[in-house]
Parts: C-alpha cells; sequence; structure tokens
C-alpha cells in the first residue's frame, strides 16, 4: 500500500511557531534584500529631486554606445555558452558512462570542483600567466620556433571567452552529468537489445534525454557568463567592454546611478529572460525522464 | 451480524475507543465517510480494506498524524481531537519500522521513556525486558540498518510497546516482510496481545492476517466500514458482494429473482429452496424480475445428490480439474453458463470424474447466502 | 555492457575528457608553480625553488589584513545563513501554505540576480541608511549572496530520501516539536546542512563582485585586494597569495570529499 505514504506529513510545526521560524529570515529578506533591491531600481526612474521620469531610459535606449556594449556581451555569451558545452559534454559523459574506478572517479570530481572554490580573480590570474607575453603558451610557441615574437592572447576577446569558459566549465558538467546519471539504464539496454548500435543509440536515446539537461545547463552557462563581472574585466584589460564592465564604471567611476540603475535592469530583464527558458526546459525534464 | 455491531451507534456502545462520524477529506476528496466505530478494552481489532479504503487514513486520525475534517475520537473518556501526537495516550507500529536510522536499538527504545522523564537507571532495565519479549536480547548495541526487516520489526514493536501504551496502531507492519516470517509474526503478535492485554488496532490489506490474529475485524471500502464481526461471522455471512470476495474466496453466482421471492439459476431453472424476507434492497422490482447474487465459498460444494436436509442441488458440467495438493479443484459450469470454482476436499468421485462430464453438485443452504449488492 | 562503446568510440570520449580535465587542472598548478620561483617576475618553469615569496606576503600586514577580514567575514557571514537558511528551509519543507513556492523562489533568487547587480543594490541601500563601505555593509551582502546555497542544500536533505515517518515516530513517542527536530531532523540533514554551510563559507570567502562595491582601501577583502592589485602590478608575491587560495580550496574539497564526497555534495549545485 504505497499511498499511506505520501499521506505522510513528518514533523508537526504548529502555526504559530512556524510563522516565527520562517518570518524571521522573510522579514530579513525583505528589509535588506528587497527593499533595497526596489531602490535601486526605482534611481532608474527618479530623479534627485523626486520626479518621476522615464529620461534614464531614454538617455540609454538612445545611446548606441550602449547597444553596442550589450551586443557585444551577448556574443560573449553565446560564443562561451557554445564551447563550454562542446568541451563538457563529452567530460560529462565520460564520468557518467566510463568512469568505473572510485578513486579515479573522486580524484576527477576533485579536479571539476576545485576551481570553483576558487575567486574568479585567483583564476583569471592563473589565466595570465598562461596566456600573457611571458606566458606558457607564448614562451612554449617561440621556444618551438612556431612563433617569431609573443602573440597578443591576453587581453582580447579569445582571452575573455577562454576564462569564462573556464569559470563556467565545472557548472556545465556537474549539471548535465547529474542529468545523464538520471538516465535509466535500461532504456539504453532496451535499444541495444531491439537491435539499434552504438552510436544509434546515443543519438535516439541518451542524447535526446539528456537534452533537456544540456538546455538547462547552456542557459546557465549564458546567463552567468554576461552577467560575470570579475573574469572580463581582467581578461580584456579594459580594453573590451560587456555590460557588467559599464555598470561598475557608471557607479564607481562616473557616479551616475540612475543611467547605472537602467543597465543594470536591463542585464538582470536579460537573465530573467533566459532562466524563465531555462525553468520551462526544466520543468519538462520531470515528464522526459 | 449481531448486535454488538457498532456501526450507526457507537454512542450506545460504551468502547474504550469511540470514533463518532470521522469524516476526511483531502483537498475535497474524501477519504473518510462518516466512520463510526467502537473498540473494546483489550480487543484486537483489525482494519480490512484494500489500497485507497481509507483504513490508513483512519488509523492516522487515531494516532494524531491526521486532522480530522468532522467527528471526534475518544481514548478511554477523553476526547482527543485537539491532542497532539505527543500527547496520545498512543503508541504506533510503522509501515517501514521508522527507526531512527543516527541512534542504536537501545536509544531507538530508549526515546519514549526518555520523553517521559522516566529515569536512566530504569530505562535500562525496561529495554532489557522488552527486547526479551520480542526476542532480540542481544542487540541494544546495533544501529538499524545491521538488521534484517524481520529484526527491524521486533525493534519498532519495542520501541512501542515499552511506553505501554493504551493503544497499540500497527501500520501493516508485516508488509514488507517474506510469507514465511509473515506467518510466524502473526502469532507472535497475537501472543504478545495476549500477554500485554493492550488494545491493538491493526491495519492490513491482507484477509488472511486479520483472520489469524483478530477479535473483531472492520472491514472499509471508499472511506466506510462495510462490516464489522469477528472473523467468522464475516467469513460465514458477508454482508454484500464487496466483502464476500475480499474476504475468502467466494463464488459469487448470478440468479433471477421473481416477485414471490423465488429464486432460480435462468429462467427455466427449477427454484431454489431459500426464502427471502422481503427486504427492501428488492422490492423496486417486486414487480418483475431482479437479478440477485448467490454466495457459495468453494470449500462448501459437495459432489453428488445431497440428500441432507436443507441441501441445495444444481446441475453442472465440469471444464477442467486441477490438484492443489491436499484436494481436487474442479471447475464448473453451470446451466447458465456460469463457472464456479468447486474445491470438495478429500472426495473419490471427485478423482474419478474427468473433463465434459455431467454432474450434480450440492451446498447445504446455511452455507450460502443471497446477497445485495 | 551499455556505455563500453558509444557514439564515438571509448577512445575519442576519454582524450576529449581528459583534455578537459587538463584544461581545469593546469591553470592552478600553474600558479602553484610560479609562487615558489625565485625570481623577482612571475616565470614558469620557476626558476629556483624558494618560499620567499610567501614570506613576503606573511610578513605584509596589509594582506594579513585583508586575509584575516576575509576569513572573519566569511565565518559569520556562514553562521548568519546558517540560521537564516535552515528555518527556512524546514518551514517550506514541511508546511504547506499559500505562497510557500513564492517565498522559496525569494530565498534562491540572489543565485540568479547577476551579483554585480547585488554589489550595487547592497551599495545603495547601505549609502542611504548610513553605513556605507563598512563592514556591516559587506556582511549584508555576504549574507544574502551565502543564504541561498545553505536553504538548498537543506531543502534537498529534508526532501530526497528522509523518511518522513521518523519524525511521526517521534512524535508518536512522545516528543514535542522541538525535540523532533533535534533529536531526529537535524541529525538525519546534518550532512545537507553541513555541507550548505562549507558552500556559504566559500562562496563568501571567494566573493569580489559583491564586495569590490562595499570595500575601502582599509577595509578590503582578500580578493577584491588581489583584483586591485592585478591591474597594475604583477609579481611573485601575488602568486603566493593566489596559491594560498587555491591549497585552501583544495583543502576544502578534500574535507567535503571525506566527509561527505564530492560528487554527492555537489549533485545538483
Amino acid at each position: 500500500m504505497r499511498r499511506g505514504r505520501s499521506d505522510r506529513v513528518g514533523l508537526h510545526i504548529p502555526p504559530f511557531e512556524a510563522f516565527l521560524l520562517l518570518g524571521g529570515p522573510v522579514l530579513f529578506l525583505v528589509l535588506f534584500f528587497v527593499v533595497p533591491f526596489l531602490t535601486m531600481a526605482s534611481d532608474s526612474v527618479w530623479t534627485d529631486k523626486g520626479e518621476l521620469t522615464g529620461d534614464f531610459y531614454a538617455k540609454a535606449v538612445a545611446d548606441v554606445f550602449y547597444w553596442r556594449v550589450l551586443l557585444a556581451t551577448f556574443e560573449l555569451g553565446v560564443w562561451v555558452t557554445v564551447c563550454t558545452a562542446l568541451i563538457g559534454y563529452p567530460l560529462a559523459y565520460y564520468i557518467t558512462f566510463y568512469l568505473r574506478d572510485p578513486l579515479l572517479r573522486r580524484l576527477i570530481y576533485i579536479v571539476i570542483v576545485t576551481p570553483l572554490f576558487t575567486s574568479n580573480v585567483v583564476r583569471a590570474f592563473a589565466w595570465m600567466l598562461v596566456l600573457g607575453r611571458q606566458g606558457v603558451v607564448n614562451k612554449s610557441l617561440i621556444l618551438t620556433g612556431i612563433a617569431d615574437s609573443p602573440l597578443l592572447l591576453m587581453n582580447t576577446r579569445f582571452a575573455m571567452v577562454v576564462g569564462l569558459i573556464y569559470i563556467l566549465l565545472p557548472i556545465f558538467v556537474l549539471t548535465v552529468a547529474s542529468i545523464l546519471q538520471g538516465i535509466n539504464r535500461s532504456l539504453l539496454e532496451a535499444a541495444r537489445d531491439l537491435g539499434a548500435g552504438a552510436a544509434t543509440t546515443f543519438w535516439k536515446v541518451t542524447f535526446p534525454l539528456s537534452l533537456p539537461g544540456v538546455l538547462a545547463g547552456s542557459i546557465l552557462v549564458f546567463t552567468l557568463s554576461v552577467s560575470a563581472y570579475v573574469t572580463p574585466a581582467v581578461m580584456s584589460g579594459g580594453r573590451h567592454l560587456v555590460m557588467p564592465m559599464v555598470i561598475f564604471q557608471q557607479y564607481l567611476v562616473s557616479f551616475d546611478y540612475h543611467v547605472g540603475a537602467v543597465l543594470s535592469i536591463m542585464l538582470l530583464v536579460m537573465t530573467l529572460l533566459l532562466l524563465g527558458v531555462n525553468f520551462y526546459f526544466l520543468g519538462r525534464r520531470g515528464k522526459v525522464a | 451480524m449481531k448486535a454488538e455491531t457498532a456501526v450507526g451507534d457507537p454512542r450506545i456502545a460504551d468502547g474504550f475507543i469511540r470514533i463518532v462520524g470521522l469524516v476526511k477529506r483531502f483537498g475535497g476528496v474524501p477519504a473518510l465517510k462518516g466512520v463510526s466505530l467502537s473498540i473494546r478494552r483489550g480487543e484486537f481489532l483489525s482494519i480490512l480494506g484494500p489500497s485507497g479504503c481509507g483504513k490508513t487514513t483512519l488509523l492516522r486520525s487515531i494516532a494524531g498524524f491526521v486532522e480530522p475534517t468532522s467527528g471526534e475520537i475518544w481514548i478511554d473518556g477523553r476526547n482527543v481531537n485537539k491532542d497532539p501526537p505527543n500527547h496520545r495516550p498512543v503508541n504506533t507500529v510503522f509501515q517501514n519500522y521508522a527507526l531512527f536510522p543516527h541512534m542504536t536499538v537501545a536509544q531507538n527504545i530508549a526515546f519514549g521513556p526518555r520523553r517521559r522523564g522516566v529515569p536512566k537507571s530504569e530505562i535500562a532495565g525496561q529495554i532489557d525486558e522488552v527486547l526479551a519479549m520480542v526476542s532480540m536480547e542481544s542487540f541494544g548495541h546495533r544501529y538499524p540498518r545491521e538488521l534484517s526487516g524481520g529484526q527491524q520489526q521486533r525493534i519498532a514493536l519495542a520501541r512501542a510497546i515499552i511506553n505501554k501504551p493504551k493503544v497499540l496502531l500497527l501500520d501493516e507492519p508485516l508488509g514488507a516482510l517474506d510469507l514465511k516470517l509473515r506467518k510466524r509474526m502473526q502469532v507472535e503478535l497475537k501472543r504478545l496481545h495476549e500477554r500485554l492485554g493492550i488494545t491493538f488496532v491493526y491495519v492490513t490489506h491482507d484477509q488472511e492476517e486479520a483472520l489469524v490474529m483478530s477479535d473483531r475485524i472492520a472491514v472499509m471500502n471508499v472511506g466506510e466500514i462495510v462490516q464489522l464481526g469477528t472473523g467468522e461471522d464475516i467469513y460465514r455471512q458477508p454482508s454484500s458482494r464487496y466483502v464476500a470476495d475480499f474476504i475468502g474466496e467466494a463464488n459469487l453466482i448470478d440468479c433471477i429473482l421473481d416477485g414471490a421471492g423465488t429464486i432460480r439459476l435462468g429462467p427455466s431453472s427449477p427454484p431454489l429452496p431459500y426464502k427471502l424476507p422481503r427486504s427492501s434492497a428488492m422490492n423496486g422490482h417486486a414487480a418483475g424480475q431482479a437479478k440477485a447474487t448467490l454466495m457459495v465459498r468453494p470449500e462448501d460444494i459437495r459432489l453428488g445428490e445431497g440428500g441432507e436436509r436443507n441441501s441445495v442441488v444444481v446441475q453442472a458440467k465440469l471444464r477442467d480439474k486441477v490438484f492443489v495438493g491436499q484436494s481436487w479443484r474442479l471447475f464448473a459450469v453451470l446451466e447458465s453458463g456460469q463457472e464456479i470454482v468447486v474445491q470438495p476436499g478429500f472426495s473419490p468421485s471427485a478423482e474419478k470424474i474427468s473433463r465434459g462430464d455431467e454432474m450434480k453438485i450440492w451446498w447445504p443452504q446455511d452455507r450460502s447466502q443471497v446477497l445485495g449488492e | 555492457m551499455v556505455g563500453q562503446s558509444t557514439f564515438l568510440g571509448r577512445l575519442p570520449v576519454t582524450v576529449a575528457a581528459w583534455l578537459a580535465l587538463f584544461y581545469l587542472a593546469i591553470p592552478l598548478v600553474i600558479v602553484s608553480a610560479v609562487s615558489v620561483t625565485n625570481t623577482e617576475f612571475l616565470a614558469f618553469p620557476p626558476q629556483g625553488l624558494t618560499l620567499r615569496w610567501y614570506s613576503t606576503v606573511i610578513t605584509d600586514s596589509s594582506y594579513v589584513k585583508s586575509f584575516l577580514l576575509s576569513g572573519y567575514l566569511a565565518a559569520i557571514s556562514t553562521v548568519a545563513a546558517v540560521f537564516l537558511g535552515v528555518p527556512t528551509a524546514l518551514i517550506l519543507a514541511r508546511k504547506e501554505f499559500p505562497g510557500r513556492q513564492a517565498i522559496g523562489a525569494l530565498f534562491l533568487s540572489p543565485l540568479i540576480l547577476p551579483t554585480i547587480v547585488l554589489g550595487v543594490v547592497v551599495l545603495q541601500f547601505s549609502a542611504r541608511a548610513g553605513f556605507p563601505r563598512s563592514f556591516y555593509a559587506l556582511l549584508l551582502g555576504h549574507v544574502i549572496v551565502t543564504v541561498p546555497y545553505v536553504v538548498r542544500t537543506t531543502l534537498a536533505s529534508l526532501a530526497a530520501g528522509f523518511d518522513l515517518a521518523t519524525e511521526e515516530a517521534a512524535q508518536d513517542l512522545g516528543a514535542a516539536p522541538m525535540q523532533v527536530f533535534f533529536l531526529v531532523t537535524l541529525p538525519q540533514i546534518k550532512q545537507g546542512v553541513i555541507t550548505g554551510a562549507l558552500f556559504a563559507f566559500l562562496m563568501s570567502w571567494i566573493n569580489v563582485e559583491v564586495s569590490i562595491f562595499n570595500t575601502t582601501p582599509t577595509l578590503e577583502t582578500l580578493p577584491v585586494k588581489l583584483m586591485n592589485y592585478i591591474q597594475y602590478n604583477v609579481d611573485p608575491s601575488l602568486a603566493a597569495v593566489s596559491a594560498t587560495t587555491i591549497f585552501i580550496a583544495v583543502a576544502a574539497v578534500l574535507i567535503l570529499d571525506l566527509t561527505i564526497g564530492v560528487e554527492k555534495a555537489t549533485r545538483g549545485l
């Protein structure tokens, strides 16, 4: 009789106690997160004199500079997402289906997770050592005679992409691996049993079943890469602007927190739209698996 | 059913546990539709029914985990509707034992006494006592994950009875055990019940389990108690097709009932010797012919002409027979074309008969019953 | 055996996977190696072997101060995140009430908000409330960043694989709700809470985006100090500090692996 289990309620917390336990944290978040957030957002429509205005939006929208930055940000996001997916999927597949040795498995998980616990600054600095004029790549190229003089690798869009992939790859791999783990192995065995070859089994069964995870992971990677500040700032050397860098400048260099608020909201809306799509796919995941 | 049946009027029956008009709806869906039940002190009462009949909801209402939509629950003269589970004089043995995985067996068992403030020195002795009762003396230091299902089951029992509750609620406690162990535990539970004198309320979907252990059985169907009585009462005199079918094996023979209260197998068949009271169920069809169901247990049917007083004899044809160990099991077709099962015990004629043979079968009239729907 | 051979064959997948792992590991190895170079500039492979850059860092009081500030900030943020996050997760997991989903979303929303926007929000708010660029502004931002991790891991441990019947059994045996929580619930969700707290600590420890808006030259967290330093001056002392933080990350991952298992702890991160 399975139904009895779904009726289980577990710990019964009296209403008043529940209200207190949840009320405190909610109050904290409302006072120190929701209200401040709305205050910040209101800067985009209120002047310092307290008048409601659409001028700041008009100013931002009319300025072709912001559109160019937005486009560059979007472009960067697409590159990072595509490359991360291409690099990450085989790794996720490998740890799910091929990796048997438990010790090696633990080691590999440690390699994947350690960067996540390292500051973005340190990770960007590490790439400076690899891609800089005197970096590991240039030195090797010169040493082997492939290049005569150092290539310009740092402070380029290429460096920004490499740095961001590095930040986001672990997140993508963990997301996709957890989806692949969830695929019922007997489905794959059934496909083989029904005469499908290895390739057919992958393309007709495994891949379609992992697709929601790939999409969810990709959208996560995209949203995180368009809202990243540290990595693009360090890897570009300030030469190629993306939206978070412009927001930073508005607040800490030009002190224009009205336009800053407008740009913040633009970035947020872009993120939320994509997360809506993400949510849609994650919601469908249950039906697929 | 005798006068003891308290369905409908529990306020008169002075029960140890009294459940009055209990209704529970889960988001509009009724799980209990006004259940009334009176349970005696020291009784072993089983609540029997299929999945989703509301039996677990009823048990959980007594334990305090389900808040009834309406109705009352009284235990030993106290209305416990407002009492949270930790203040009720009942303990539960859960379906999958619900042992605390992070505590040893001894810590699990000590949980209840410690909450009641029993001194530690006394608890140790009590633990030994209940562990002995369930034959698990040397297991105090083990963790639940180190025990088999049957052993966990005994610990769950020990953890509940150490508190000497007024009522022990058991929610399909043997459901996860294999058949052999289940049968042994049935006997042990019954002995434990006799020894402790605690009122047991036992929820199960296994009719055999209910028959073996219970003083009385309440059969439930879609949120209602449809029959309450001793196992023998319910087996011999089921009140409906549903009960007859649910408890034991039953042949439910379709019959025709005419206005005079006469029953036949077919329109042109001879009348069967049943005298029906003109009960309300049949009034609607008094003018013409209506359907009725005749219930006979396979083991009550014999081969031959009968001859005893009140024997019911019908014509049948053998379709199939199989040997099932202690007897032959015959599949016979009646004139109406309906197939029934006959299991006549040891019988030379059952041995001789072969497929396609015409035969006469009979049963004592008082071992059969005409049922409403 | 399924998975023994697949779409591109086992070998190419394995090679691609190991290249990706190499990509993940190498930069951190290089930083660690460079930190022991006996040169005035960043050299890889390191020339010579010295710990002098570490001693330079240790004797630099501004680094030590930043290090201590970051550790202190992370510790306080984690404690606050646990005290806010665990009760929240408990109620969300055990109570049915209107708006439950919305409150759950609210507590996880700092994760999806671009962190730089969060930094801005804290700056603007603390300026208006009269405590800009202070420890409390930093703390506020860090608590908001870290609470979601505690809520998420605790919620997960209260749901998946948790036998609700054990909580019912505890009540049935006479435990009041508080006793049920501390005696039966908490011991069973311990791993989730610890994982959440560890994540919270590390996410605060490595945070740049929120901190950078709320620090001053005398109140600088370690990542912010590195961020400011990196843009002007690069020498092996920077590698020594960076390597130290990498060792801390490795230590944290090892602790996680030995206690809970990295794979388990990061599932559904």
